[in-house]
């Protein structure tokens, strides 16, 4: 295991450097105009030369100990990234332990109901979330919390913005909303491959009970499948966390990140592409670590779960 | 009688009709004209308007039949999607495929997926849209294209590896190369069966991903074709100017207050083309077991 946990740390290290090069590609433009300013064309000229000088103009303060550098208030990027960051896990820690739990439960339920008609609350739900996008659960929560509103039902909500319960609940509910539904489908496959393996018909043959089969003897073996899959989680919640994050106002690390990242629509001189890399590298930095906890999770789970793993030296 | 295949394939029949024959069809306004004001018995009443006789499911806030766009959008999104999806997976069955074979293209994939896996695809979109060279393209949406199937090869073509794995692990491989089989045979009858139905059910499948994908995108304000218009002062301002359907989705903060209707006829539009293309996926993957599989 220990080789396997430094084998994704250097993995980390030479993506992020890689997400640094890509960030730090030179983005000047030359512009040209018309005689009366208007916008004819404009050209790009890449130069090693010059991603190299904005490699270096990255790095200088950074080893100089001045960090990321500043925002227009005087803070540091990487402080104020923590901060956001920290706005966000409120939502995406509870979003992953509901959608782990609420996903296997809901495939040992499909598991349960795969014959008869009780299918239809099992199986056939789980079909319905994968195949529909939560975008559309989304909305439809939002429109009926709208009419209630209106019909004065329900009132006072804030739905909107960052820092009210109500919008924090309602967000991580959106958020699992869709790994919820991926995790039992996963479930539901790993306890039908297990269900044919001969450990279980021994199991059987000698007389377990079904609930002991189920929950000690298939889940067990599962869960190591399903673990597996932890960092598609993970990054399901980061790229969902960012539409809802943008829908809802909800001013966390996603929201600030796109900001950064998303260049501006008016294009008026050379620079008006240039990003503002420090606060990107914040954030991205941020990211990562998380989907790199992730990844350690999953793999310090696995180790404790799969059999032949528990005994084995790793 | 499979119940999926059928479905998805009315479906999606359906929605090749709307593609080809909807500009036939009368209510259907192929110029997409813009509308101003409208006068009515109760006064004047100004985009978007409500779903009427004159606009079925209602106009978006320039006055233009939602219909219409939906129709007329119709052709380039099933069209964009497809070439995303293929480029994605021929390069991946490359990748995933060679993999087996070559040590060389093991360590390319793994080192692709590797690259990715830290971060959110649509992060790595949104960064390489507002590159200079794909901000001022003159072939931005092939750029666009190309960026969206390049950052999940390496998912799709570790799929395909996983599956060559798998199979070249069974006791009928096994006898495949001990009775003998050149390499060409061993891959055309033991491991293309299998593999042809992992690649033709996800690709069918990733067609529904991307399209809400690039719906995510639109929400967010980044798209896959750009036009530049002139600001006061010097400048250009770059806007979309594509009917493709999720674009439809770029006003959805204040749509889904007071123009409801366009957020749900296109989240609706997408929905049933996404639940299509999961249909026929899952028919499809259920058509082969049971034809290989006849005990199930």
């Amino acid at each position: 295991m220990g080789t396997r946990i430094l084998k994704l740390l250097l993995q980390w290290l030479a993506a992020f450097s890689v997400l640094m090069i890509l960030l730090l590609l030179p983005r000047e433009v030359e512009i040209q105009s018309g005689p009366s300013g208007e916008f004819e064309a404009a050209h790009y000229q890449y130069s090693i030369a010059a991603h190299a000088e904005s490699i270096k103009e990255f790095f200088t303060p950074l080893i100089n100990g001045e960090g990321f550098g500043t925002d227009s208030y005087n803070r540091p990027f990487i402080s104020h990234a923590w901060d956001m960051m920290q706005r966000s896990l409120w939502l995406i820690i509870p979003a992953f332990f509901i959608s782990i739990f609420t996903g296997v439960a809901k495939g040992v339920f499909d598991f349960k109901t795969r014959h008869g008609k009780r299918k239809f609350a099992g199986l056939q739900t789980t079909w319905i979330g994968l195949s529909v996008p939560d975008i559309v659960f989304i909305i439809f929560i939002q429109m009926i919390l709208m009419y209630l509103n209106m019909k004065g039902i329900i009132t006072g909500l804030s739905l909107y913005g960052a820092g009210n319960p109500e919008a924090i609940v309602l967000n991580v509910i959106y958020l699992s909303i869709f790994p919820m539904f991926y995790l039992a489908n996963i479930t539901f496959s790993a306890l039908s491959d297990e269900n044919g393996a001969d450990y279980i018909r021994t199991a059987r043959a000698k007389g377990s009970s079904s609930f002991k089969l189920l929950y000690i003897h298939m889940l067990r073996n599962g869960l190591a499948k399903i673990f597996v899959h932890t960092n598609t989680i993970v990054l399901y919640l980061l790229s969902n966390l960012f539409v809802i994050e943008y829908f809802t106002n909800y001013r966390g690390a996603a929201y600030y990140f796109k900001e950064y990242i998303a260049v501006s629509n008016v294009i008026n001189g050379p620079d008006s592409l240039l990003l503002n890399t420090g606060a990107i590298a914040a954030f991205a930095f941020f990211f990562t670590i998380l989907i790199l906890l992730a990844g350690l999770i999953s793999q310090v789970a696995r180790g404790f779960l799969l059999p032949h793993e528990r005994g084995g030296n790793g | 009688m499979n119940k999926h295949l059928t479905i998805g394939g009315l479906m999606m029949a359906f929605l090749l009709v709307l593609t080809f024959l909807g500009p036939l069809l009368p209510v259907i306004d192929n110029s997409i004209s813009q509308e101003g004001v409208r006068f009515t018995d109760e006064g004047i009443e100004v985009p978007p308007f409500p779903p009427s006789a004159e606009d079925p499911l209602g106009s978006d806030r320039e006055g233009r039949d939602i219909l219409s766009l939906i129709v007329a959008g119709a052709q380039e999104t099933l069209l964009v999607i497809l070439a995303i999806v293929l480029i994605r997976f021929a390069v991946s069955a490359v990748l995933g495929i060679g993999s087996y074979y070559f040590k060389t293209i093991r360590a390319v994939l793994s080192i692709w997926s590797q690259l990715f896996s830290f971060m959110p695809s649509i992060f790595i979109v949104i960064f390489f849209a507002g590159l200079p060279f794909v901000v001022f393209s003159e072939h931005r949406q092939i750029w666009m294209i190309v960026i969206i199937a390049a950052v999940e090869v390496g998912r799709t073509g570790d799929m395909i590896k996983t599956s060559m794995d798998y199979s070249a692990k069974k006791s009928f491989f096994e006898a495949g190369i001990v009775s003998g089989c050149s390499q060409w045979t061993l891959f055309k009858n033991y491991f293309w069966p299998d593999l042809r139905l992992t690649i033709v059910t996800n690709f069918i499948s990733d067609m529904g991903r991307t399209l809400f994908l690039i719906a995510q995108f639109a929400i967010i304000g980044v798209y896959l074709q750009n036009a530049f218009w002139s600001i006061r002062g010097g400048g250009v301002e770059t806007v979309n100017n594509s009917f493709i359907w999720p674009t439809l989705l770029q006003n959805i903060h204040r749509d889904v207050f007071t123009a409801e209707w366009v957020v749900l006829s296109t989240v609706g539009i997408i929905t049933f083309t996404m639940v299509t293309f999961y249909l026929l996926s899952s028919g499809i993957r259920k058509y082969y077991q049971n034809k290989y599989h006849q005990s199930s």
